[in-house]
């Protein structure tokens, strides 16, 4: 009785901190945080991911080989978009295709990278 | 219907041994769908960087109240099918399978506002390749492309997980199966809600004015 109560108390504590960080980040894309709303929004995200897969799934208390899966596709997947993401940070102007490089300019008003006078 | 002792039986043993080979293979799989995702969030992350204005214009467009009914519509809907699968294991099966229902409900009303969305973009002209409005360029356009394929990549799981859970509902009703079975179609959901966690800011809050 005791563990099916303290089950019930975790994920309705669970629930009740998800809607919270849903509000919260509702409240904050009202808000201008400047060059830090997107780390701010995609930190309150995984705030939210780290609650359902630890309490929701179970997977604080999962064996070593899921965790072992999981771990391995979280890490694959944050070196793949992060080396997409710098590729096309660091890449000079020039080396976009003609109408991307316009369309950029045209409705993107905001500085090249510093290195792209390369 | 009267539980299958039998089956029901093999399942408890499994269950009691402590090491379902299903539970890797589920993971395995999953993670295989997060790979899937994790294509399309990189394209996503290249077109922001390359267009941040027009990716900013594009969620303003969105329709915000939606996007956020959905978001706490999923993340209720991702505790009652935890709350299922717990009470199944308590030995509730009636509470197990009402708690099952509900999340389909929630579920069924997230693809509802969706739909209501994608009508709301298409008379406006914004639907998949549709060209980019008179006197915009090309990251309007491809903002577009990405809401379409990422948030229509998502609700195909959506679906998916629905018919999952139909179909598991139906075996736990008869009493083919318990909270095991349960189990592994509410891992699917939880991946399907957690998808949605981040498509939300990315869709809906960044840039918003």
């Amino acid at each position: 009785m005791t563990g099916r109560r303290s089950t019930a108390v975790a994920h309705a504590a669970t629930l009740a901190g998800l809607l919270a960080l849903a509000t919260l980040s509702l409240y904050l894309s009202k808000i201008n945080l400047g060059g830090g709303q997107t780390a701010v929004a995609l930190g309150i995200a995984a705030a939210k991911g780290a609650l359902v897969a630890l309490v929701f799934m179970g997977l604080a208390r999962a064996r070593g080989s899921v965790i072992a899966a999981i771990l391995t596709a979280v890490v694959l997947i944050a070196i793949m978009i992060l080396l997409v993401a710098m590729d096309v940070a660091t890449r000079p102007v020039s080396a976009l295709p003609a109408h991307a490089s316009s369309a950029a300019r045209s409705d993107d008003p905001s500085p090249p990278p510093l290195h792209s006078a390369r | 219907m009267a539980p299958d002792p039998s089956a029901l039986a093999v399942e408890a043993e499994i269950e009691a041994a402590g090491d379902r080979p299903t539970d890797l293979g589920m993971f395995v799989f999953l993670a295989s769908e997060s790979m899937l995702f994790a294509g399309m969030f990189a394209l996503y992350a290249a077109g922001r960087i390359a267009h941040p204005h027009a990716f900013a214009r594009g969620v303003a467009g969105d329709l915000g109240w939606i996007g956020a009914t959905n978001t706490y519509l999923l993340l209720i809907s991702s505790w009652c099918i935890a709350t299922a699968v717990a009470r199944l294991r308590a030995g509730e099966r009636r509470r197990g399978l009402i708690f099952t229902a509900a999340t389909m409900l929630l579920g069924a009303a997230f693809l509802g506002l969706k739909a209501y969305e994608y009508a709301h973009h298409l008379a406006a002209g914004e639907g998949p390749g549709a060209p980019p409005p008179a006197g915009q360029a090309d990251g309007i356009a491809l903002f577009h492309a990405l809401y379409w394929l990422m948030t229509g990549t998502h609700a195909l799981h959506v679906i998916a997980g629905l018919a999952l859970l139909g179909w598991m509902s139906t075996r736990i009703l008869r009493g083919r199966s318990g909270a095991g079975l349960l189990e592994l179609g509410a891992w699917y959901w939880h991946l399907v809600d957690l998808m949605w966690i981040f498509l939300w800011p990315l869709f809906y809050l960044l840039g918003r004015p």
